[in-house]
């Protein structure tokens, strides 16, 4: 019976290389010439006739028509055979009028029926004026009426009108208008009525192709007037002038892709038409004016940001009439560009893979993969300098036993690219990201020291590094305090009034200097005494504050000539005020040499303490300093005003020092008065003795190089996972987890050694007892350093040696921490198992070998498409100690500390 | 019925296609275990096709043309009506050999070593 199936694939891809995917060829999605127009032809139809050859003679308002005059008498309104009255056939109608007014019109009317409205008419008639003065008019009435006419007297003319019916029945108007100066009297006559419907086409497929006018506008077939055929699209204005416009939506466009629409046009009159084609919400193709009575072609490309949009075709109708502005629209399509589809990496074949996780090594991840040729094109562009990062994902599926599946990605930074000798594979190495620290360095002319501002914080120094990587330390508690310290002494005696007042006077007029205590929450740690000056009065300009000694005492702080010297304080006072701070300067027999040096001025805000400091460089002749803080030139202190001062330093140095005296006591030094406590000069005594130089990044020196000696001489790792989670962990942290390595269960293999000669791969020893860390280096005064950090016995001792500044000791004893337990180690295969991870707990049983456990030091899994090894993984071990089988460790259940029990302790497994 | 053979380039059209034997090698990989009989398992996926094919040409001219095209280190195409089941892109695995048609001496037996490639 098979144990175990299961089936493990891992995949690769590069980022930072963009991959081609076969092109998709573009299309055209849409073309309309506008060719399926269609319309049938309806021939013209008489819709009324008369020619009065019906009528004998005399029949009064023959067929229905009425003649009316205006202040004048109808004389006749009759069928009448005669000849005179017959343009044709055998009858006429007589119409006559008597006495018909300068500018009257005699007018005869019918009403007719049946007519479509919407259709076009076209009513004719003869009409015979008798007199040379009558003009003939034929018209409908409420719509218009054609021009006078007159053919000459008594001889048959013909007038027509057209119109278009807006009503089923229209009344037909035939006039007579008298031009003459005077009244008229005449026998006139009409004959061979007609009102014809017009022919029309009757259009079956208007043939727009989807394409619909704006309000604004007029769009129809024309059947005369196509590019590519016979029919395009005539777009006018429907009144005034402006835009002329026609839209279609087009759907089932595939969102990301590139689409030209263009369209031909035709203008009509070698006007200017600006035509142009857009899609709606983006924005239209160059506008063009084509050629005088030719076709021309603008387009517009955009891309889809939807599965629909609205084409538009539009041009400008700028004059009238609205005709000479036309634009015949033709051919127009909506094509789809060829479209090359991406991969933000570059997928990779993997041919076999080795994936290791290390605890103990930096980095903490490395993979070793073959894989298949690339294309010859991506091939050059798998390049390491360009910071490409190699993504694994190993997937694990089980069939027996059924478990969930195991997806693990590997997000590494590729560092090698090795082509077989034999072709066809590479072999590339991709590390977790400590190799960007381990690469990266600082690159600059002077020293970057931007890690002293972090110096109390470890974690604080590895995130201001990795802040360049636009990343953080993950959560954690793991820290070490790094502060620089440098002995100093405090040349000022008595600087903090901790017992008396001292030689403390207030200076200017009107001010008294005591001592006050109970400060809480001042400025110096452990300090709650202080100076305070108080006013009745005004102090005199630029005088009064805090005066280091009193007229008659000459002062007591030595120093020396030519030489830099920094003095400090702090200040408050109960309104805002500038200060300026001073020092005397003496020789060392007591003649003054300054009466005052400006060191630095300061503005206070009310009742803030605030730091005062600047430094001076004594004179040839200088021998002693009296240093004083008084209200700036030109402001003085009034009654009511306070000035409080402590913390007054002086030390022989151009750095800031922070105020101690004697009495001062912190974790970085011991403190002591040289003299007198608090009438002396104080000193502060490192109690670390980490080189000065720790936290200087040296131009050229890597990351790694830097923060590695500080996290490991307080016995911390750093270490970034193959998510790119960075860590600040103890070196032997753990994780939470159990491996087991078994016989009779998953365990292939396994080696159980015991060996003092053992080296791992840069030849440092496996096992030891002691340890010695030599740090060289040369400080910044250019001398060369040298320190030892040890740990452990003398029974197998190793040295390691290093080049950098002494960060203190500790990574002795992190070292000999981590060899121990190594007296015993396994390196065992076993089928895969993609959730081992190092420092997870191991426990392993094989063949003749007593129960281990101990922690995974180290896994790696093995993928290979041909070789016997796929499938398995390596696990290395340390801490192994030997265990009985009955020990607590294998107990099922869980501690209660409030009992002392186990829960639920149901036996050993 | 029809057979081809194509490079991308050149197209030979075969007589005959004769399939003489195929096989896909499994990669399956088995673990023994220590301290236990049972073994266990890792699938992976099997090898493509490996065979051997004929095709008859119509002179001995274009038999040799395929042959040399099949022997030249290239990917080649087969695609037919007479035996679909077969059709792949392959590459030479073994020996691409010529033999003249028992019966017609003017026509040619191209026989091809192969391995599928997709």
């Amino acid at each position: 019976m098979t144990a175990v199936k299961s089936a493990e694939v891992l995949t690769a891809r590069v980022y930072g290389i963009t991959y081609s995917l076969p092109t998709e060829p573009g299309a055209e999605v849409y073309s309309h010439g506008f060719e399926d127009y269609a319309g049938t032809t309806i021939p013209a139809a008489t819709a009324y006739s008369q020619n009065f050859d019906g009528f004998v003679s005399g029949t009064a308002n023959p067929d229905g028509w009425l003649t009316t005059v205006t202040g004048g008498t109808v004389s006749g309104n009759q069928s009448n055979t005669a000849a005179f009255y017959r343009q044709a056939g055998a009858g006429g109608w007589w119409v006559g009028h008597s006495n018909l007014p300068a500018a009257g019109s005699m007018n005869s009317k019918r009403t007719v029926t049946g007519l479509t409205v919407g259709r076009s008419y076209t009513f004719t008639a003869y009409g015979r004026p008798a007199h040379a003065s009558l003009r003939l008019r034929a018209g409908v009435t409420g719509i218009g009426m054609s021009g006078q006419y007159n053919p000459g007297v008594n001889t048959w003319g013909l007038v027509s009108y057209s119109f278009v019916a807006t009503a089923t029945s229209h009344e037909l108007v035939l006039t007579m208008d008298n031009t003459s100066a005077g009244t008229l009297s005449a026998s006139s006559a009409w004959d061979t009525l007609t009102l014809t419907r017009n022919a029309y086409i009757d259009i079956t497929n208007p043939g727009l192709g989807g394409w619909a006018a704006d309000a604004n506008s007029k769009g129809t077939v024309d059947p005369n007037a196509g590019r590519g055929g016979t029919k395009g699209l005539q777009a006018e204005r429907l009144t005034g002038t402006g835009q002329v416009a026609h839209t279609r939506t087009f759907t089932g466009l595939l969102v990301g892709r590139s689409y030209t629409l263009s369209a031909w046009f035709w203008n009509w009159d070698d006007r200017i038409v600006n035509a142009k084609v857009g899609v709606t919400g983006k924005g239209y193709g160059t506008s063009s004016d084509g050629s005088f009575m030719a076709y021309a072609q603008v387009s517009y490309t955009f891309t889809a940001t939807a599965t629909s949009h609205e084409a538009l075709l539009e041009h400008t109708s700028n004059g009238t009439p609205t005709a000479a502005y036309t634009v015949v629209w033709d051919d127009i399509t909506l094509t789809r560009a060829d479209y090359t589809p991406t991969l933000p990496y570059l997928p990779l074949k993997v041919i076999n893979g080795n994936i290791t996780l290390d605890s103990e090594t930096a980095p903490y991840a490395d993979a070793r993969v073959t894989v298949a040729l690339p294309e010859e094109d991506y091939l050059e562009q798998l390049n390491p300098i360009d910071g490409l990062r190699l993504q694994l994902t190993a997937e694990q599926e089980w069939v027996f036993p059924l478990r969930a599946p195991v997806t693990r990605t590997f997000d590494l930074y590729l560092q090698k690219v090795n082509a077989v000798a034999e072709g066809g594979a590479l072999e590339l190495t991709a590390v977790s990201d400590e190799a960007l620290l381990i690469d990266g360095g600082h690159l600059g002319a002077t020293v970057d020291t931007s890690a002293e501002a972090n110096q109390t914080s470890l974690r604080a120094i590895i995130n201001g590094v990795l802040s360049g990587y636009s990343t953080s330390l993950e959560a954690g508690t793991d820290d070490a305090d790094f502060t620089i310290t440098s002995n100093r002494t405090n040349l000022m005696p008595n600087p903090n009034v901790r017992t008396a007042v001292g030689s403390w006077i207030a200076g200017g007029s009107n001010g008294t200097l005591t001592r006050q205590t109970g400060l809480t929450g001042g400025p110096v740690p452990g300090v709650t005494t202080y100076t305070r000056t108080t006013w009745t009065g005004a102090s005199g300009d630029g005088a009064g504050g805090a005066f280091g000694q009193t007229a008659t005492v000459a002062p007591t702080l030595n120093v020396n000539p030519n030489t830099v010297y920094r003095l400090s304080v702090w200040v408050r006072s109960n309104v805002a005020k500038t200060l300026r701070f001073m020092t005397q300067t003496y020789t060392s027999a007591g003649a003054v040499v300054s009466g005052g040096d400006l060191l630095a001025t300061a503005t206070l805000v009310a009742n803030t303490w605030t730091r005062v400091t600047g430094t001076i460089t004594t004179g040839a002749t200088v021998g002693r300093l009296g240093p004083y803080i008084y209200a700036n030139t030109g402001s003085q202190w009034a009654s009511g005003n306070t000035f409080d001062t402590l913390g007054w330093t002086v030390t022989q140095t151009a750095d800031d020092v922070a105020s101690f005296d004697g009495s001062s006591s912190d974790a970085y030094y011991t403190y002591a008065w040289t003299g007198t406590a608090n009438a002396s000069s104080s000193t502060r005594t490192r109690l670390d003795n980490r080189s000065p130089d720790l936290l200087k990044l040296e131009p050229g020196q890597t990351f790694w190089d830097f923060l590695d000696p500080l996290i490991k001489s307080v016995g911390l790792r750093l270490w970034c996972d193959e998510q790119r989670r960075w860590y600040l962990t103890e070196a032997e942290s753990e994780l939470e987890g159990l491996v087991t390595v078994s016989e009779g269960f998953n365990a292939t293999s396994g080696t159980d050694s015991r060996d003092l000669r053992s080296t791992n791969a840069d030849g440092s020893p496996i096992n030891f007892t002691g340890v010695v860390v030599r740090y060289r280096w040369t400080d910044t005064a250019g001398v060369e350093q040298t320190r030892y950090d040890y740990a452990g016995t003398n029974r197998k001792v190793w040295r390691l040696e290093l080049d950098r500044p002494y960060p203190g000791p500790g990574r002795a004893q992190t070292l000999l921490n981590q060899a121990e337990g190594r007296g015993r180690t396994q390196e065992l295969a076993a089928l895969m198992d993609l959730s081992t991870s190092p420092r997870m707990a191991l426990k392993t049983v094989l063949p003749g070998v007593p129960v281990q456990t101990g922690r995974v030091a180290r896994v790696t899994f093995l993928f290979d498409s041909e070789g016997e090894q796929h499938g398995l993984m390596t696990v290395g071990s340390r801490g192994l100690v030997e265990t009985p089988a009955n020990a607590w460790l294998f107990a099922l259940g869980d501690w209660n500390a409030a009992t002392g029990t186990w829960s639920a302790a149901t036996g050993t497994n | 019925m029809s057979t081809t053979i194509s490079n991308g380039s050149t197209t030979w059209t075969a007589l005959i296609l004769t399939e003489l034997e195929d096989a896909r090698e499994g990669r399956n990989v088995f673990h023994s275990i220590l301290g236990t009989n049972e073994r266990s398992v890792s699938f992976r996926p099997g090898a493509l096709s490996t065979g051997t094919f004929q095709v008859l040409m119509a002179t001995r001219a274009l038999a040799s043309a395929l042959r040399d095209a099949v022997a030249d280190g290239q990917v080649l195409t087969l695609d037919s009506t007479e035996l679909p089941d077969l059709n792949m892109t392959f590459v030479l695995a073994g020996q691409a050999g010529l033999m003249v048609h028992e019966d017609d001496r003017s026509k040619w037996w191209v026989t091809v070593e192969y391995e599928a490639v997709s």
